[in-house]
């Protein structure tokens, strides 16, 4: 069962319809997760990684709308789906952790009840049951004493716990996938070192494939076999990890590489990628990245690349993909 | 008596411009969710002694609510001191009066972490940098339009948007301006506290540059605060790490990076990603049990015992003096004597 594609992504678009004209948040992505992998999404704000999570789980918030594409979860099209069949599949077969564990928990019930909706909603059993599962749920998620932290309420938890209480409602129905978007953003590093540990533990244990959305390369770098980068709303490279980090081909990647600093060597000096990223409101046939990359050709501003394989398992949509850049 | 072997090194360098001698920043305050009769206090920064050399980058690294912040408060006396000195050129900071103090604040600039927040939404650019000369009374009207234009162009961006607000320009620009301001007045010393934390990746990199560029064009001294320790890793000479309100280890950066001694330190290091999957897979990680405690009930003995893998019986009883291990590299830990 290992290897195979449970999650299979097709030209999505999500865009926002403002006064202005259509933020293209999402602009034909495609890719795909097999079961008991973990896949990493990296980007930088406004790239298009938290709405791709989100058009996933059809929560994408209004004026958003999914305007293409398809979503195929063991080869069912989740795009087809009624609100009714949507919700069977939601927080049952596909889970998603968020970024601040406190604004995603209701600060006015204790965690068991939180705890415990999901497991009598999605697998029928009674209160007592799923109690005594949500206890279980907390001990691997490795909160002690989860007998009596169970009763307690979001506020009483500190933020790495939080995030360990939203792993435990995230597993509890036993999920195909999770998606995390940005799960250790908000805490500590030597907390974030827990929490991905923990991950790491469930995605090896359980074999529940996860999708990593992450502004952080080094978190990727450490657990995701695959790796797909994102920008203004593209997917502009992806590949195994360790290819995306020894030999990225898309100016955008490499960029993001030398730019960040490192901090198991002497620095050397940084070369930033110049410029800002570019608006998403009504954005030209071009290449988005063409305007801040030092490799552009006269054919990146007329033209839209797209994502092509580089070598097996490495696509990258970059009209100068084949060539030795740097 | 408190006293380390970094206060006394100071002490004979001739070009030390900032020392903190023993600083301690307590709150009076009450701990969420406990009983309104039960005040306590908050002990922030809590004991800490260190020095920076002229032209020197110090980079002060650890985790939320370990203080950092409040001692480059308490440094500026944005926060007054509970005890302690903070002496800029031999003279101590905390002493001074208010008109006295004003002339060594124009020398000790200082960058925040939120380019949202520090910039007053209703003062266009040149408004907001001019302030700053006229509060120091510096030169006439047109002296001032050309001084903020020469510093605009310094930052990379173009004296053209002068007129502009704030929220007409992205993190990264709004970042360049605080910098400006902070520059204008022609410091010595520049406190950056978490100055590229809330800016992507591509444009902190450009802002670590410029940072950098600038230090060396006008021979200015860093403080410079951060969660990250590649960022801190990257700029600074020296690096100093703080657990709880006080300093655990001061080194030289390669030192502190290649060879740390104090095992929160070790712990940090361990936990920090590296972009790089083959040296990932090799790497071993301290997983540190547990959170930070509160710093209203801070452990008795060393402040990390709840936490560390190391312990020993002494670190239940006595707290650990920073000391200095090796030339130049200090611990504060029973494991080193």
């Amino acid at each position: 069962m290992n290897g195979d594609v449970i999650l299979d992504i097709q030209g999505l678009h999500t865009s926002f319809s403002m006064t202005r004209g259509t933020v293209r948040a999402v602009n034909d992505v495609s890719f795909n997760i097999k079961s008991g992998e973990m896949l990493g999404v990296v980007g930088e704000s406004g790239c298009g990684k938290s709405v791709t999570g989100l058009s996933i789980m059809r929560l994408v918030p209004y004026p958003g709308r999914i305007t293409g594409g398809r979503i195929l979860f063991e080869n069912r099209d989740l795009l087809g789906l009624d609100e009714r069949e949507m919700r069977t599949i939601r927080g049952s077969s596909i889970a998603m952790i968020f970024q601040d564990p406190m604004t995603s928990l209701n600060p006015v019930l204790t965690i068991s009840r939180q705890l415990t909706e999901a497991i009598i909603e999605h697998e029928g059993c009674s209160k007592r049951e799923a109690g005594v599962r949500a206890i279980d749920l907390l001990r691997t998620v490795g909160i002690s004493s989860p007998e009596r932290r169970i009763r307690d309420y979001p506020h009483q938890f500190s933020g790495g716990m939080r995030q360990r209480v939203m792993i435990a409602m995230a597993i509890s129905c036993g999920p195909k996938i999770i998606i995390a978007d940005e799960p250790t953003t908000a805490l500590d590093v030597t907390i974030q070192a827990q929490i991905l540990e923990l991950m790491k533990k469930i995605c090896e244990d359980i074999g529940t494939s996860i999708m990593l959305i992450t502004h952080d390369l080094g978190i990727v770098a450490g657990l995701c076999r695959v790796v797909a980068v994102m920008y203004a709303g593209r997917l502009v490279e992806t590949a195994e990890g360790k290819t995306i980090f020894s030999g990225p081909v898309h100016p955008y990647t490499h960029g993001l590489l030398t730019s960040t600093p490192r901090m198991d060597r002497v620095s050397e000096r940084l070369q930033p990628i110049g410029g800002v990223p570019p608006s998403l409101l009504d954005p030209p046939r071009r290449c988005m990245f063409a305007p801040r990359c030092r490799y552009a050709i006269e054919r990146c501003l007329r033209e839209e690349p797209v994502l092509e394989e580089v070598s097996p398992g490495h696509a990258a949509a970059c009209f100068r993909s084949g060539e030795k850049l740097w | 008596m408190r006293r380390n072997a970094e206060v006394k090194n100071a002490k004979v360098k001739e070009d030390t411009i900032l020392q903190v001698n023993d600083l301690a920043v307590h709150f009076e305050g009450q701990e969420p969710f406990t009983p309104k009769s039960r005040r306590s206090v908050v002990r922030a920064v809590d004991g800490v002694s260190f020095s920076i050399r002229k032209g020197e980058v110090l980079g002060l690294v650890g985790e939320s609510g370990c203080g950092k912040s409040t001692v480059s408060k308490a440094i500026l006396r944005i926060i007054p001191p509970t005890t302690g000195k903070v002496l800029f050129e031999g003279r101590n900071l905390c002493a001074l009066e208010e008109r006295e103090l004003r002339p060594l604040r124009r020398r000790i600039q200082m960058i925040f972490q939120d380019p949202y927040a520090s910039l007053n939404p209703s003062m266009t650019v040149y408004q907001t940098i001019a302030e700053l000369l006229k509060i120091h009374r510096i030169g006439e009207r047109r002296e001032r339009k050309d001084r903020i234009n020469e510093m605009l162009r310094v930052v990379d961006l173009d004296p053209e948007y002068a007129d502009r607000y704030p929220h007409e320009f992205s993190g990264g620009q709004r970042q360049r301006i605080s910098i400006a301001r902070a520059l204008v007045v022609n410091p010595d010393f520049l406190v950056a506290d978490e100055p590229v934390s809330a800016l992507d990746v591509s444009v902190q990199a450009q802002i670590i540059n410029l940072l950098q560029d600038l230090q060396e064009k006008f021979s200015l001294t860093y403080l410079f605060i951060s969660h990250d320790l590649s960022v801190v890793r990257h700029i600074s000479n020296r690096v100093a790490i703080m657990y709880l309100g006080r300093i655990v280890e001061i080194a030289d950066t390669n030192t502190l990076f290649e060879d740390p001694l104090h095992p929160y330190s070790k712990a940090l290091l361990s936990a920090v990603p590296i972009p790089d999957p083959e040296l990932e897979k090799g790497r071993k990680r301290i997983i540190l049990s547990g959170e930070v405690p509160s710093p209203y009930d801070i452990p008795r003995g060393c402040r990390f015992n709840t936490r560390c893998w190391k312990k020993m019986d002494v670190c239940f009883e006595k707290e650990p003096e920073l000391r200095e291990v090796k030339e130049g590299h200090s611990a504060a830990c029973h494991l080193y004597g």
